[in-house]
């Protein structure tokens, strides 16, 4: 008996398995029918890690994308159009990352635009955007995602190489040539990844040359979650650093924060990074060692301007605390943006004629356009926002200490 | 489990792939599927699928690797590097013909397996899982750094051009799917063949013990080496593939976590068994396609407002919490892999009534 | 050479808290001969509990509570996800461990919003000089609750009931069985002792980064070669392998070329291997035909 009830249960248990297996070919291969296309639906698509390593500061993007097309919706901006936010989380694996965008690809409607949120993801994907004619609206615009300026590619902030442009530009003209003797010596602490790596190219280096700013070469290196960077920050000091530059995320920025005040380099050696290091979670992860941290930074901060529109939506979504990552601004830009751009191309060819040529021709038509947190300009030949500005970390607090200015165009001619 | 009425008469029956006519007719019948799929199929199952059959090539060479010969690597998906970064090179750079540099593609992963191999002869388990774990990250490294001139590096990687055969370029999912599907049949036929031969009786035995099949006269080391270097021709042919249908590479592709992942399909199509290698592949790859599809619909179903602003949060973590689940429930329902459940499900199916 | 001595210092520092991490690894191994891959996720899901207690209960209940909850995380772990794979292959439990990982990300994701949470000050960032090198206070205070851990691990292995049942499962499952051990009580106790050691090691990471950042799983990576440095088998091996993986870190990077920093561990991984098969410390197995 028990035998026989044990039997029974394995062959119930592989009909279930079957049946399951079953059940989510089908599912799969029918998700995207079962959405039919209806008039008037904007669809936002984006892709991204949202569970793994970078889940942090994305999922709170995803966060703004709800909360700016509510507002729309609300106010009923593009007139009768509804809004739709599809997201899929590739939990960091470059091979999922393909999967979802060929999914998104092949769904009907035919996406016009995708949010891609890893800069790697975007880097290898970028083909295939253009050849397939979607856009591809990056959340991180290193040099491989952004040149040659493609028609569908477009950065969601300056891109990396241009804010490297624009830091260059800072540091020589804060620079004392004829006290000092020399020229500035700027040593690289960073990933090797795209996104460490995404402001490196032939132009930032020679425009660093113009610029008469000296690059240390070899860039210094740390693993993805470094417990210390002493080693790198020696070496650098070595090598006469007067600043270093990172591109990475707040974790990292704190712990190489903590190392310069410890090793007391601080005092010698400036430190600055790139866009996505301009986080508030600095507060939380560095306390006041962070004081005197430079960032580039894209967009408005939580620091600053509490009754800004953007921060009411944020109050009145109900968002936590833990969204205050520099991923919300971001995607407020980035929102507005996208939106703005289908409000024009519908404007310009309807409903019925919107395609991803008419949504690209928009987006190159925002000129200065105020996506509250940034200023958002694009151009033929500028497919990355073309403005930025500092901020620095005084007293616990991100404090802009350069207006909104144009970068140094860094597109490799 | 064979069919009543059937019985092997000579040791090449028994052998046999298809051993009676219903074999026969389900693989042809499943070859005119395969054929006509794209016709009604959407752009999305037939990427799915493609995905499914580059991911089973890389994992058939494991299951030679593991599941026959019980040899283990965590370098799958460094060998994968080096087969797509030879195939692309070899084009862009020689102007080499698809045809030739996939199986150079092959030749150069299987020989990186082989140098990463050669521990082998003295390591086991896993310890020598840590040495082919060492060429995940050394591979790489070699790729970023050793010449970036002609990898390209992190910055600006390698582009590589869609495959092209006699003139016809291979650049749309479609045809994509024929061109993957096509060699993936070969490659399993490949499989299967070595493995009911001379060199796949072999690698049994040094499975089963290697002390025995040394005394029975195998060459322990060369047969050690050769599981290697097919496991890793299996590899290159896969990466080249994969470099073909992305084109465009940097060693992100190929990271140690996919390298375990392979590993898992193994362990989920069933060890020692050339169609669990498939099955792996593809319920893996399913349920990947299926929780990144499923948790922004669940999302959707939910009345907005009802978890405050925590919705996001919670089906993101769904869906990780999804995969993770399924595959501990599915390991510990059935921890002999998929294949050993679909021929216990064919028996029970044959025998009915009589099945218990 | 002050530079060297410092690079030094800083490598065996941070080695220290990779041999923490490697322990957890080892210490599940011995035991069980799971190789667990989802470390880096138990580091995570331990230090994020701990900061939410630390947030409710202060700094001194918070931790405590941390550790003890984390004890019976891998209690929890081990029942329901390894215990119904006693006996199966042991590729199997490698595939558990890595739908594990997932599913520890998706407990981090719901419970936490993969957000960075603060971890308290604790000790102020400063450094100890000695003569003319700096020793970070806070890398030293977690190199020295390393080696506590570490004695008092080895302590424990050769002195208590349970410990003495450890290794004798680790030997043989069926003679431990035999001998009246409780071989599934011990699976449970190596479980739980491993996350409480993973906890120790989050706390530390938070001490010393400021807080818990969903990239902190990363690290678990960097226990890999220390495990296998020292020999798998081998916890006094697991120390001598962290160390020796952050000192050749940071004098590959310092000295040589800082691409050479992630790298350098498996070069010398691949060395060892060649010269001495079964890790530094490791079990020789002899086989005789």
């Amino acid at each position: 008996m028990g035998k026989k009830s044990k039997a029974l249960a394995t062959k119930s248990r592989n009909f279930v398995l079957f049946l399951a297996v079953a059940v989510m070919i089908i599912l799969s291969a029918s998700y995207e029918t079962a959405q039919a296309a209806k008039d008037k639906v904007i669809t936002i698509y984006a892709a991204g890690d949202y569970s793994g390593p970078y889940g942090g500061i994305t999922t709170p993007g995803m966060a703004a994308h709800r909360d700016v097309m509510k507002y729309w919706k609300k106010n009923n901006l593009i007139p009768g159009a509804k809004y739709k936010l599809k997201w899929a989380d590739s939990g960091g694996i470059l091979s999922r990352a393909t999967s979802i965008f060929r999914r998104f690809k092949s769904s009907k409607p035919k996406p016009l635009l995708i949010v891609v949120a890893q800069t790697g993801e975007a880097e290898a994907l970028r083909h295939l955007f253009e050849e397939s004619k979607i856009i591809l609206f990056t959340w991180g615009a290193s040099a491989k995602v952004c040149y040659p300026v493609g028609k569908y590619i477009f950065g969601n902030m300056a891109s990396y190489p241009d804010q490297f442009g624009f830091f260059m530009d800072y540091v020589s003209k804060n620079w004392d040539y004829a006290k000092m003797g020399r020229n500035p010596k700027v040593g690289i602490l960073t990933w090797d990844n795209g996104f460490g790596r995404g402001f490196e190219s032939d132009a930032t280096m020679a425009y660093a040359a113009k610029k008469k700013v000296d690059i240390i070469k070899p860039f210094q290196f740390a693993s993805t979650a470094p417990i210390d960077v002493s080693t790198q920050l020696l070496v650098l000091n070595k090598a006469g650093a007067d600043w270093v530059f990172s591109s990475w995320l707040a974790p990292q920025v704190a712990t190489t924060c903590k190392d310069l005040a410890r090793l007391g380099l601080n005092k010698k050696i400036k430190y600055a990074g790139s866009c996505p290091t301009g986080d508030v979670f600095l507060k939380r992860l560095a306390g006041k060692n962070a004081e005197g941290f430079i960032s580039l930074h894209s967009f408005a901060t939580f620091d600053e301007n509490p009754n800004a529109l953007w921060r009411k939506l944020f109050k009145e979504n109900n968002r936590k605390p833990e969204d205050m990552a520099y991923g919300y601004p971001q995607m407020v830009t980035g929102t507005m943006t996208i939106l703005e751009a289908y409000r024009r191309a519908i404007k310009k060819v309807g409903w019925e004629g919107l395609n991803s040529d008419a949504l690209s021709e928009a987006l190159e038509s925002l000129k200065d356009f105020d996506a509250w947190t940034s200023p958002v300009t694009y151009s033929p030949t500028r497919h990355s926002h073309n403005k930025l500005r500092m901020v620095q970390w005084q007293n616990g607090k991100l404090v802009p200490i350069t207006d909104w200015t144009e970068a140094p165009d860094m597109n490799p001619k | 489990m064979k069919l009543f009425g059937t019985f092997d008469v000579r040791y090449t029956q028994c052998t046999a792939i298809f051993r009676t006519l219903t074999h026969k007719i389900t693989f042809v019948v499943f070859l005119l599927v395969l054929c006509f799929l794209p016709l009604i199929a959407g752009e999305q199952l037939l990427s799915l699928l493609t995905h499914i059959a580059i991911t089973s090539i890389t994992v058939l060479g494991l299951m030679i690797l593991v599941g026959y010969a019980g040899q283990i690597s965590l370098g799958q998906s460094a060998f994968m590097a080096v087969g797509a970064y030879a195939s692309g090179l070899l084009i862009t750079l020689c102007g080499f013909p698809f045809l030739l540099a996939l199986p150079c593609a092959g030749l150069a992963g299987g020989l990186a397996g082989l140098i990463f191999g050669i521990p082998s002869l003295r390591l086991k388990g896993f310890y020598l899982a840590m040495a082919t774990l060492a060429a995940s990250f050394i591979i790489p490294w070699l790729i970023v750094w050793v010449r970036p001139d002609i990898t390209g590096g992190v910055y600006p990687g390698l582009t590589v051009p869609p495959p092209v055969i006699f003139g016809f370029t291979f650049n749309t999912e479609t045809s994509m799917f024929y061109l993957v599907i096509t060699i993936t049949l070969i490659m399993i036929y490949l499989a299967k063949n070595i493995t009911r031969t001379r060199i796949g009786r072999a690698f049994v035995a040094i499975r089963d013990n290697d002390l025995a099949a040394e005394v029975l006269g195998i060459n322990i080391f060369k047969y050690k080496l050769m599981a290697f270097f097919i496991c890793s021709v299996y590899a290159g042919i896969s990466g080249a593939l994969w470099g073909h249908w992305q084109r465009a590479l940097n060693p992100e592709h190929f990271t140690l976590m996919d390298s375990v992942w392979y590993l898992g399909m193994v362990v989920v199509g069933g060890l020692g068994s050339i169609m669990g290698a498939v099955f792996g592949a593809a319920f893996i790859r399913i349920l990947e396609y299926f929780v990144t599809a499923v948790a922004p619909i669940l999302e959707g179903w939910l009345p907005e407002g009802l978890a405050g602003g925590y919705a996001i949060y919670i089906f993101v973590g769904l869906g990780a919490l999804t995969f993770g689940m399924s595959m501990i429930l599915f390991l510990i329902f059935q921890p002999r892999g998929i294949n050993h459940a679909w021929r216990v499900f064919l028996a029970s199916l044959r025998l009915h009534p009589f099945s218990d | 050479m002050v530079f060297f001595l410092q690079l030094t210092v800083t490598g065996i520092l941070t080695g220290s808290i990779y041999a923490l991490i490697a322990l957890g690894i080892v210490i599940i191994y011995k035991a069980t001969r799971v190789f667990n891959f989802a470390q880096g996720e138990v580091l995570i899901i331990s230090g994020l509990a701990t900061t939410t207690f630390i947030s409710f209960f202060g700094i001194a209940i918070g931790l405590i509570s941390g550790l003890i909850v984390s004890f019976f995380l891998g209690l929890i772990i081990e029942r329901l996800t390894l215990r119904p794979l006693i006996g199966q292959p042991i590729l199997a439990t490698i595939m558990m461990t890595l739908g594990l990982s997932w599913a520890l990300r998706g407990v981090g994701s719901i419970g936490w919003q993969s957000t960075i949470r603060q971890f308290p000050e604790i000790v102020s960032h400063s450094q100890i000089m000695i003569g003319e090198v700096g020793i970070s206070r806070i890398h030293l205070i977690a190199f020295l609750v390393s080696m506590t851990v570490f004695v008092l691990f080895a302590i424990f292995f050769k002195k208590t009931k349970l410990g003495l049942g450890m290794r004798a499962t680790a030997e043989n499952h069926q003679f431990a069985q035999s001998t009246g051990i409780n071989v599934k009580g011990v699976f449970a106790m190596t479980w739980a002792i491993s996350c409480f050691v993973a906890c120790i090691a989050a706390i530390l990471l938070g001490c010393i980064g400021g807080g818990i950042s969903p990239t902190v799983s990363m690290i678990g990576l960097k226990a890999f070669p220390a495990v296998i440095v020292g020999g798998l088998e081998s916890a006094p091996g697991a120390v001598i392998g962290g160390l020796a993986i952050g000192l050749l870190e940071s004098w590959a990077g310092g000295l040589i070329h800082p691409s050479l920093m992630e790298v350098t561990p498996y070069f010398v991984l691949l060395l060892v291997l060649f010269i001495r098969p079964y890790g530094l410390f490791g079990l020789v197995r002899i086989e005789r035909v």
